[in-house]
């Protein structure tokens, strides 16, 4: 379920300014599978399955999405006359996830679609996102793995060019237990899984994200498949 | 802001959490030493726990938990802690990451700049166990410098949070503590906050007084019953959205969705910078009295 408000409220409370929330998914190879818009008006919030956005078309069963927040004229106005400063802004949001047995999870997009740069003619867009560093990257959570737990990473590429990464799985006693390399196309999703027969307290490691704040999306299950899910 | 001023070694790089044993869970800490990170070179950290209880007063002081050398980890399970210590109920912990080339200096000349370098070297995991299930739960964040009076800060802050899941075995809660790198820092924080149904309409309100370095968890079905618009709220779904206004400081909010046989969504929310960068100045302060007037009318800043 994505969730998000209408945060121009909250920057112009008298100006009873509308949002348009456009959404859009992506399979896992990074091919769009499914839009959706709404407008919101002052203070409202929207709860949209992605189910009901994506369809069936979702044929890898995993996949990511962007959500562009978009203001009216009059709000860019007011954002105009309030700075001096370049008024962008950013379009946040959150996911839910759950189960029929109790679990919940909620984790905030983490880092903005570094594709294109929305609002502006596509020559300023590629000056704007320019392309952006890939850095290298490990965990600062240590996950500690019982017997019939599971961990799987969902890594995203939120850059416009294809992210050739290696992914490891690291032991605090026994060093790297597992590696593999994925690639990743502009907004697509990889999913890398923990091998079954690793226990212990372990970490993941990348050895570049796509953008710098592009951490993976982590899900850790218990032995009655109970999950807690983070980004990070 | 690149004003220096003197600050203890055991505040340059902090993580404060609080505990979450009123609803069920264990909790642990998580740790790493990523150093050396960009201009901070190799070293040791010494790891030390402040603990204070909901209403803000010292519990533990000063506690050595370990040592960790460049790249080490360590994840503290601070319910085992407490057990250890014989102490009950709910806690707000300030875990000091000592840099060890600073041991043997008083105090150290930082600027806002530096604390925030430090602070932005790694996230912190505070984790949730179930203590029934065992499923882990929990959020990753960093602990600026915050409600220090050496440093220029707002003095109000402004939540706002789409995540309110209300439904059968279901409820919201917004769970918040009040850090500070002061040590003399003793304001208490109203927090104001208002429920909104998805449609914008306002559904309940429930004012609250959070002691410095205390902790306070609020449910918000029993913000709607007390309105008597719980029914209400989920004949229209059961989904909505907190605003919270901070007044006299700024506080740590965690929004928690709780399914009572053991699920735990936890996540911090995004405070107005990550929708309008910039945001600050005028039109931050004509934009927190036009929200005052709007959701909070009444209050008083």
């Amino acid at each position: 379920m994505l969730h998000v408000q209408n945060p121009f409220s909250f920057f112009d409370p008298h100006g009873h300014h509308r949002a348009l929330v456009a959404i859009e998914t992506f399979d896992a190879d990074g091919t769009l599978i499914g839009s959706f818009d709404q407008e919101l008006a002052p203070f409202a919030s929207l709860a949209k399955p992605v189910v009901e956005v994506v369809g069936n078309r979702c044929a890898s069963g995993f996949g990511s999405v962007t959500i562009d927040i978009l203001p009216p004229p009059k709000f860019r106005d007011y954002l105009r006359r309030s700075t001096d400063k370049i008024p962008r802004i950013a379009s946040p949001f959150w996911v839910r996830f759950w189960d029929d047995s109790g679990s919940q999870a909620f984790v905030h997009s983490i880092e903005a679609d570094l594709t294109k740069f929305r609002g502006v003619a596509w020559p300023l867009s590629r000056v704007l996102i320019r392309k952006p560093t890939q850095v290298r990257w490990e965990s600062d959570r240590t996950i500690s793995v019982g017997e019939d737990m599971s961990v799987e990473a969902f890594v995203v590429n939120h850059s416009r060019t294809t992210l050739t990464t290696d992914c490891q799985w690291v032991s605090l006693d026994r060093g790297i237990e597992s590696e593999s390399r994925i690639q990743i196309e502009p907004r697509g999703t990889s999913l890398v899984s923990l091998p079954e027969e690793i226990t212990g307290n372990i970490f993941l490691r990348l050895s570049r994200l796509s953008t710098p704040n592009a951490k993976p999306y982590v899900i850790v299950r218990n032995h009655e498949g109970l999950f807690g899910l983070t980004h990070g | 802001m690149t004003e220096q001023k003197l600050f203890s070694r055991r505040e340059v790089k902090n993580a404060w959490f609080t505990t979450l044993s009123d609803l069920g869970f264990k909790t642990s800490v998580s740790l790493h030493n990523p150093l050396p990170v960009g201009r901070f070179s190799s070293d040791d950290f010494e790891v030390e726990l402040d603990l204070f209880d909901s209403d803000g007063s010292t519990t533990l002081s000063s506690l050595v938990l370990a040592r960790l050398a460049s790249g080490d980890r360590i994840t503290i399970d601070v319910s085992e802690l407490l057990q250890h210590c014989k102490l009950a109920g709910d806690f707000v912990g300030a875990i000091r990451m000592v840099p060890q080339s600073l041991i043997g200096e008083s105090q150290v000349a930082l600027s806002r700049n530096d604390l925030i370098e430090w602070t932005s070297i790694c996230d912190e995991f505070v984790g949730y166990t179930h203590i029934e299930s065992g499923v882990v739960s929990g959020v990753h964040y960093q602990s600026p410098p915050m409600n220090d009076e050496r440093l220029p800060s707002t003095r109000t802050m402004i939540v706002q949070s789409p995540k309110v899941v209300i439904g059968q075995h279901v409820d919201s809660h917004l769970l918040v503590f009040s850090p500070s790198t002061d040590p003399t820092f003793c304001s208490r924080i109203w927090f104001h906050i208002a429920v909104l149904n998805r449609t914008g309409d306002v559904m309940g309100r429930r004012s609250i007084l959070i002691p410095a370095r205390g902790r306070c968890r609020v449910s918000i079905s029993e913000i709607l019953r007390d309105a008597d618009s719980y029914d209400d709220f989920v004949k229209l779904g059961g989904l909505g959205m907190v605003v919270g206004l901070a007044v006299g400081g700024v506080l740590s909010p965690l929004s928690l969705v709780h399914d009572d046989r053991g699920g735990l969504a936890v996540d911090h929310t995004l405070p107005p910078p990550y929708y309008v960068p910039w945001w600050g100045g005028e039109a931050r302060k004509s934009a927190s009295k036009m929200l005052i007037e709007t959701l909070f009318p009444g209050v008083e800043v």
